[in-house]
């Protein structure tokens, strides 16, 4: 199964564009520099702001968003959101994903940053330390969150790529656990981790470290089944403000849409909505859907339970449930039983649920 | 595993690590680059007028 020329072409012509929406940030940048006649590199800096801590205050900072996530997580399960359909065999999976970040990943970006970096970019170490926080900021938050969404989109239009990101989707539920419920493949070969480790090998550690916490807070909240957003619905004085962020960030109901089972009934958008932090990538692309509701069911259609090893580490395991997408000699791309495939065809999408 | 597995994880790999590399090559390529502009803007008047 091929993408269609069509989709092929948009996405080509996308990235094109992308790679001027990264050099953006610079280019702003040296605008207002040749402007003010600032020329911050020519001045020496301190390359360490590190306030010496105890223990328990690096164990907090290491921590503190596994604490968080488990603290929701914690509020939603004790509100029964996930009521009956978190099964023994969910409960693995997520506890399985949750781990992965910080058992696997860490220290793999740990062992790329200290040993293949310096080998990459030989005599660039800090070498744009000098870029003013702000910049370093915009420069993060496009460099890192605009290639997320790029990985997110191929995962979903790349027909097979798909069954790498299917796990994401699987479950008939929304809450914390979501965040980071995925196959090990796609957690450990996440692009933009290893691309905002090269630039805070460059210089944009302090920039990294604040954009990452907002980061990680937008995405924890977009997963979690706690509806922060709709009091902003609700009263039309906050309109205008729901207005800005629907569309700057990914609020519960944008990406809640991203999970429902269905894009049939003018909630649920599975075939878009793939910002992460920024949101504002699908209202740049034409992948957003923005209709500030909340989809009836979440998941798959044709999902029955595959067991949760075969889901986290596919293809290495493989699902024993006959004709899944995950079973040994399964569908590349299952149809969804709630679409037609007339629908498929004239969308060009490689996967249903996607 | 098969062989069909290999393949699509170098193919999976493959368009991770060209997702990795294009921000940090632009973003390098870009930084250098108007940082070089912006330095020889600078330098050009006082070198003229060294020359005088």
């Amino acid at each position: 199964m091929k993408m269609e020329i069509s989709v092929r072409r948009k996405v080509a012509r996308q990235l094109l564009w992308s790679a001027g929406i990264y050099a953006l940030p610079v280019v702003l940048m040296f605008v207002a520099f040749a402007v003010t006649g600032q020329r911050p590199w020519t001045q020496t800096l301190p390359l360490s702001t590190t306030i010496p801590a105890s223990h328990l205050q690096r164990f907090l900072h290491d921590y503190w968003l596994a604490f968080f996530v488990l603290a929701l997580g914690v509020v939603e399960f004790a509100c029964g959101l996930y009521e009956a359909r978190w099964t023994r065999n969910e409960r693995f999976l997520d506890s399985a994903s949750f781990a992965v970040p910080y058992v696997i990943t860490g220290p793999a970006i740990a062992y790329f940053s200290a040993k293949f970096l310096p080998l990459l970019l030989p005599g660039l170490h800090n070498r744009f330390v000098w870029v003013p926080f702000f910049w370093g900021f915009l420069i993060i938050c496009i460099g890192d969150d605009l290639t997320q969404y790029w990985y997110h989109r191929l995962h979903h239009q790349i027909p097979w790529l798909w069954r790498f990101h299917r796990t994401h989707h699987s479950a008939p539920y929304m809450g914390m656990a979501m965040a980071s419920r995925q196959n090990v493949w796609y957690t450990i070969f996440f692009s933009q981790i290893y691309a905002t480790a090269a630039l805070v090998y460059l210089g944009f550690g302090r920039s990294a470290a604040v954009a990452l916490v907002i980061k990680s807070l937008i995405t924890a909240l977009a997963h979690s089944s706690i509806p922060w957003d709709k009091p902003l619905y609700r009263y039309p004085a906050l309109h205008p403000v729901a207005w800005v962020l629907e569309r700057l960030i990914s609020t519960p109901a944008t990406h809640h849409a991203h999970h429902a089972d269905t894009s049939e009934d003018g909630v649920g958008y599975y075939k878009g909505n793939f910002g992460n932090m920024l949101f504002l990538w699908d209202v740049l692309f034409g992948t957003a859907h923005i209709s500030r509701q909340y989809p009836k069911a979440y998941g798959i259609t044709h999902y029955h339970g595959d067991p949760w090893y075969a889901q986290f580490m596919w293809p290495v395991f493989k699902s024993n449930i006959e004709g899944s997408e995950l079973a040994a000699h399964g569908p590349i791309v299952k149809e969804d039983i709630r679409e037609t495939a007339s629908d498929l065809s004239v969308e060009g999408w490689a996967r249903t649920e996607a | 595993m098969d062989w069909q597995d290999i393949t699509l994880f170098g193919k999976k790999i493959l368009i991770g690590i060209g997702l990795a590399l294009a921000p940090v090559l632009i973003l390098l390529g870009s930084l250098n680059l108007a940082q070089r502009v912006l330095a020889a803007k600078t330098h050009s008047p006082q070198s003229s007028q060294q020359a005088k």
